[in-house]
């Protein structure tokens, strides 16, 4: 895999990382790309499990209020 | 990750994770029901796209009142709740009224599945386009890539909509028909979003 070359703006930087990551994820295993793509999906769902956000105020901060 | 463009089927062989799991959990009880196809940011994610989400988009098949209270008392069997409303004839009439509902696990809101009906033909489409995902422990329809690109690029147009774009595009470059994305785009030109 190609060296991943820093960007100066950080919109560039990202578009730059996206890329390279999705080229990990083709030239790598399924199994070896999830197991490091479910480490950052795993611990996201175990912190919103922390926070207690009741219906209303998820659908208010959603803009969603009916 | 293969892609099977005349089966219109992609083999994953990925490790699966809590998201992933809740997907198919939600999906196993739906689809006993109503057809369905997953769009938006959980078919990037799904294919490997280095974030998360709060909600998984999805169309349901349009269906009759009491099929929908029969898919509704199977969601609250497996303690599942609506976060906009209880009784079952109000949530059906959001759908019909074109408006997208949200199930969640019972007494909590994220992540959820935000559930709508398709309110046009291009929404329709989606259904009879789609591409079935083969996972380890089960299958997942999502929306063709071509469209899911279309949207995010043309359509949605924030930051992540245009990374997921990036992200899908690049791992199936060879496969994708950009004359379809093309298309689609023309279609959604009109309909054109203003982001925030």
């Amino acid at each position: 895999m190609k060296k991943l070359i820093p960007k100066r703006d950080n919109k560039e930087d990202r578009i730059n990382f996206v890329e390279y990551w999705a080229e990990y994820v083709k030239t790598h295993p399924d199994k070896e790309w999830s197991r490091q793509q479910n480490r950052l999906i795993d611990s996201q769902i175990q912190n919103t499990k922390q926070i207690k956000l009741n219906r209303e105020d998820y659908l208010k901060m959603k803009k969603e209020q009916i | 990750m293969k892609y099977d463009t005349d089966k219109k089927e992609i083999i994953l062989d990925k490790e699966l994770n809590e998201l992933d799991k809740y997907v198919l959990e939600f999906i196993k009880i739906l689809e006993k029901h109503v057809d369905y196809v997953i769009i938006s940011g959980y078919v990037s994610i799904l294919l490997g796209r280095s974030r998360s989400t709060e909600d998984i988009d999805l169309f349901i098949k349009r269906l009759d009142k009491n099929k929908f209270s029969d898919l509704y008392k199977d969601l609250i069997k497996n303690k599942y709740w609506c976060l906009n409303a209880e009784d079952s004839e109000e949530i059906y009439d959001y759908l019909i009224n074109n408006f997208a509902v949200r199930f969640a696990k019972k007494d909590e809101t994220i992540p959820n599945f935000e559930v709508k009906f398709p309110k046009n033909r291009l929404d329709e489409d989606a259904f009879e386009d789609h591409i079935t995902v083969i996972l380890p422990m089960g299958r997942l329809k999502i929306s063709s890539l071509e469209r899911q690109i279309a949207f995010k690029r043309y359509y949605l147009k924030s930051n992540k909509d245009l990374e997921d774009a990036k992200h899908v595009e690049h791992i199936f470059k060879d496969k994708i028909d950009i004359e379809k994305i093309y298309k689609y785009k023309r279609v959604l030109e009109p309909y054109e979003k203003t982001n925030p």
